[in-house]
Order: structure tokens, then sequence, then C-alpha cells
């Protein structure tokens, strides 16, 4: 991709984020949340909608986005499977249940108990989800007997993300009570998004999601195959090891933050192909540009659409994903 | 020289696939490797190639084990073109003969004169200059395999192993990639090849024949093609031609026999 290119998409983003601050329950003109951004940038006192609300919540957008779009890219590379996504070895159903066993734990203690639980609920779903994810993947990876066959790679990903399914439902049963909060984990929410919440998740992919930018030599040989990857003296074990940890760990750490967001690790990577090309080099940085761009207009959108309520930003993304799926798809075979 | 000595493999609840394989590849030579479906041509390759382990014996490379070379060193030196392997439809000709320059700049080095010269070099002996910015889905079969050769190429190996460099390509670029197969032996490079068709064997230097797992015979690729272990091998279903001082080899079929 030409510079022009990175250019309009840093600029794109730019002003999505920009939108995402005006939208709301008390819109904001872009001359204010221009003047706010500036007034916090140099450190002075701002517009506590802006710094304290808004802010945070569309950053949060832009990370996740970013994380599920390359996480996304690295997984597509790896399987050399265009319908590869973040959650094709279950880190989606394990993060779910994570967030269900917390919810139900939680819920099923003494009241008492219960109620000073409660009070660290933020601090248990993620870390619970986190847990559920990173697990479901690492259980998929020893069941297909390491990472060499791609094939039961996948297999063992579907049958630990099933079963996980199963228990997270079974589990639903047992605790109605919590099947709307269960439900809200797993369709996605960014709306409780703090500032805390935005420098977790940037310590956590800065660790987990920034290593993969390095690897798009990597993944283009992938492309060639196991076997001459071997013979360009790539440690294939280590490679695909480190790739499925590194985008396990931003996809765990995105979806315990804010629920299951489907889609963007789909049509991201999809998307960015026809702008950036094929070469892994440009297409992981520029899916994490354009996961960040569309998951921060996603959220515009569930903010919007059904104002004063709010959709989950996971049924905007999927609503419009699907369609926007079939649309390229269809286009490509034209 | 890379070297196969008593190798033996077998998957753990399989059939033995080799038995007792002796096969030494020097520098500057062609070695085409014959035989029937199954004989163990294309493990024997990933065999010497480090992409599987034997069950007993060993391979070694310039005098070492296979196994005591980094991989980084082993790409330096051993280059493989695979049969019907995939390839990346988006990345350019270019891009992709470029990927053999990995085994010499590792994954994050930037490409020097030294790669740029290599890539070059491959491009120019594979005649693919003209396709370096077309994307290889829009090549045809035989232009892609002649990219993909040019990758391995683009590793300046001394050992270049192809599983099958023929298959579908047309007469023309038959003939072109033998004798380019000859050139590259020519100028140094130590060619083994596994082939289907024993004509295209007859342009290398030397044949090894297997059968079962096991060598049946090894020569020169006109001793190996008239001889009594190619005849039983293949037993009612070639016919061997001799004339004008060269040899050819037909399938059989009914009506050769009015």
């Amino acid at each position: 991709m030409r510079a022009l290119g990175w250019l309009l998409l840093l600029v794109t983003l730019a002003l999505v984020v920009v939108l995402g601050v005006t939208v709301g329950a008390v819109p904001l003109g872009p001359d204010r949340v221009l003047a706010a951004l500036a007034d916090g940038l140099a450190g002075r006192a701002v517009d506590p909608i802006v710094w304290q609300i808004r802010l945070p919540r569309v950053l949060m957008a832009a990370l996740v986005g970013a994380a599920l779009g390359v996480s996304g890219a690295v997984y597509q590379g790896l399987f050399r499977n265009p319908l590869a996504d973040p959650y094709l070895m279950g880190a989606a159903s394990g993060a779910a249940f994570g967030a269900t066993v917390a919810l139900t734990l939680t819920g099923s203690l003494s009241s008492a108990y219960a109620h000073s639980v409660a009070e660290r609920w933020p601090a248990s779903v993620p870390l619970f989800a986190f847990a559920g994810a990173v697990g479901a993947v690492a259980l998929a990876v020893v069941l297909a007997g390491g990472v060499a066959r791609r094939y039961n790679l996948i297999l063992a990903g579907v049958v630990v993300g099933s079963v996980l399914i199963g228990l997270t439902t079974y589990l639903m049963m047992l605790d109605a009570d919590r099947v709307r909060a269960v439900f809200s984990y797993t369709l996605g929410n960014l709306a409780f998004s703090g500032w805390p919440d935005v420098q977790r998740l940037a310590a956590y992919l800065a660790v987990a999601l920034l290593p993969l930018f390095f690897f798009g030599r990597a993944l283009n040989a992938l492309q060639l195959g196991d076997a001459v990857a071997h013979t360009l003296g790539l440690p294939l074990a280590w490679i695909k090891l480190g790739l499925i940890l590194g985008a396990t760990l931003a996809t765990a750490a995105a979806v315990a933050q804010v629920g299951i967001v489907g889609f963007v690790g789909l049509i991201v990577p999809h998307t960015m192909r026809r702008f950036a090309g094929e070469d892994y080099r440009a297409l992981v940085p520029a899916s994490a540009l354009g996961g960040a761009v569309l998951l921060v207009l996603a959220d515009v959108l569930a903010r919007m659409l059904v104002r004063p309520a709010e959709l989950p930003v996971g049924v905007v993304t999927t609503l419009l994903g699907g369609p926007f799926f079939l649309y390229l798809l269809r286009r490509q075979r034209a | 020289m890379l070297e196969a000595r008593d190798l033996h493999f077998g998957y753990p609840q399989g059939p033995r696939v080799l038995a007792g394989v002796e096969l030494r590849l020097e520098p500057g030579t062609w070695l085409a490797v014959l035989g029937p479906n199954g004989s163990g041509k294309t493990t024997l390759l990933a065999l010497l190639l480090g992409l599987l382990r034997p069950s007993a014996g060993e391979v070694r490379l310039d005098g070492r084990p296979l196994q005591a070379w980094s991989a980084a060193a082993r790409g330096r030196r051993i280059a493989y073109l695979p049969q019907n392997g995939p390839y990346p439809p988006g990345l350019t000709a270019d891009e992709v003969v470029r990927l053999g320059r990995l085994p010499h700049l590792g994954l994050w080095s930037r490409e020097g004169p030294d790669d740029e010269a290599a890539v070059a070099w491959a491009m120019q002996v594979t005649e693919t200059v003209a396709l370096a910015d077309r994307p290889m889905a829009a090549l045809s079969g035989g232009e892609r395999q002649r990219v993909l050769l040019a990758r391995a190429l683009a590793q300046r190996p001394r050992y270049l192993l192809l599983d099958e460099p023929t298959n579908h390509l047309d007469l023309h670029h038959q003939a072109a990639l033998l004798r380019l197969l000859g050139r590259l032996a020519a100028e140094g490079i130590g060619v083994a090849s596994v082939f289907h068709d024993p004509n295209h064997a007859l342009a290398a230097g030397r044949a090894v024949l297997l059968e079962g797992g096991r060598v049946a015979d090894a020569g020169t690729p006109e001793q190996v093609v008239t001889g009594a272990a190619f005849r039983r091998v293949y037993a009612g279903d070639v016919r061997v031609l001799r004339g004008e001082g060269r040899v050819a080899v037909l399938p059989r079929w009914a009506e050769v026999e009015r």
C-alpha cells in the first residue's frame, strides 16, 4: 500500500474518533470536541463528558477493533484460510464460559457475601473471561497434539468451542436470573469503558499485539505451505506458537473487557486485502487501523440507532457485517 | 554432498515406506529419482529436507548430520520445489521470489545488494523477469511453476530438490525446464528431481529407481531405464524404444502390440 493509502487510513481513524466523541445523549459540536481534546492533551481542566465518558469509550472501541482486526489477519494467514477469525480456536466460547462462571459464582453465593463480591464484578468478569479464552485455546492446542497440523488445530478448536457453549448454556439454565447479564456480555458492550480499562487493554495489546506486526514476512512465507516455509529456514513450531499466543492474548484481552464482538476479525482483514494487498507486512498494520475505524463507527451506530437506548455493539457489527461480507464476496466473484 | 545413509522410514502403525536407501548427491550433478506411485520418492525428498525424521539411518549434509545444522543454515544450502504446493494468490511474482531470501535475511533484516542480485539472477534464468509485477493468481500454471522455481533458486542453494517439476507443464515448458536443470547442475548446483516420466529422467546425469522403498537400480538414466529392474518394476506396461543413439520410454497399450 502506498503512503497515501496509509495517510488516508490514519485521517479516517482520526475523523471517526472525533465523530465518536460528538455523538451521544448530549450532542457536542466538533469544535467543542476538538477544544476539549486540546485542553486534555495540554493537561488543562476539560469537559468531563468528552474526557471522562466519551473519549475512553471511543478509544476502547478503537483498541478492541485493532486487536480483533490484527488477530483475524494473523489467523487467516496462519491457517491459510480466508474464513478464519480470531474466535476459530475457541477464544470466544472460552471467554463466554469464563464470564458465565464469574456471573453464576457471584449469583449463587449467600446474599450478603454476593453483595460484597458484586462490588468486584467489573474485576472478576474480565478476569474469568480472559482465563476462559486463553484456557480454551491452550486446550485446543494440546488436543491437536501441538501446532504442526492446521486441520487438527481447527477441529480441536471447534470441539472445545462446542463443549464450552454447551457448558455455558447449562450454567445459564441453572441460574436463569443471570441469563440477561450473560447475554449482554456475549453481545459485546462498550458502554462501561473507563480510563482504567483503556489503560489495561493498551498495556495488554502492547505486549501481545505489537510483536505480531513484525511477523509479516513469516506469514508471507507460510502462504507457500509448511514444507517450503520449513526449507526457508523458519522455526515453524515456534513461529506458529508465537502467532497463536499473540493473537489469542490480544483477542482474550479485548473480549474480556467488552464482551464478544462478532465479525470484526473476519471482515476487517478481508476488506483491507482490497486496499493493502496480500502482503502481510502491510495487511497486519492495515487490519489494525481498519478494525479500529470499523468498531468506532459500529459503536456510533450502536448509540444512535435506538436513541435514547443503546444497542450492544456486537449486534451492530453482526447485522452490518454479515450483509457487507456477502457484498464483498459477490464483488470478488464478479 | 547431500547423502542418505541406510535410510529407513515408516509410520508408527503403518507400513514401511523406505528400507535401507543409500543415495549421494554431489554439487554440480543431476540425479533423477524414478519409481512407481507409492515407491517412496516423495518420502525420500521429505527426509533429505528434514521434513521427516528417519526411523533409522541418517541424512548428512556437507559432512554433518542434517539435524546438526540450524534451520537457516540448512535453508541457505538446500532449496525445495514441491509438487502442487500452495502459493499466495495476491502476492506478485517478484514478492514471492524475494521470499527465497528468507534463510539469508531472517525475519527482520532489510534486503541488501546480495539479495537483489540473487533475485535478479533467479528470475533471469527462469525467464520470469517479465512477470515480476503480476499477481500469482493471474499467471498460467507454467508461469507460476517457473516463479516458484525462481523462489527456490533465490535461496542460492547448493542443492535443489524438486518433486515432479514437469507436472502440468506443456511440452515447450517441459523442455525448457529440463534444459534449465541441466544448466543449473553445470553451474555447480546438486539437483535431485523426482520424475514420473522416465523420458525426463534421461536428461539427468544419474538416476535411481525406487521400488517398494528400496533402491532397485542406480546408474546412468539409460542404464536404469533399459535395465532388468526397470522392466520388472513396470512389468508389461512400458515399451523401451531405441534408435538414433537414444532411448525413449512409452506406455504400452493394446494397439502397439498388433
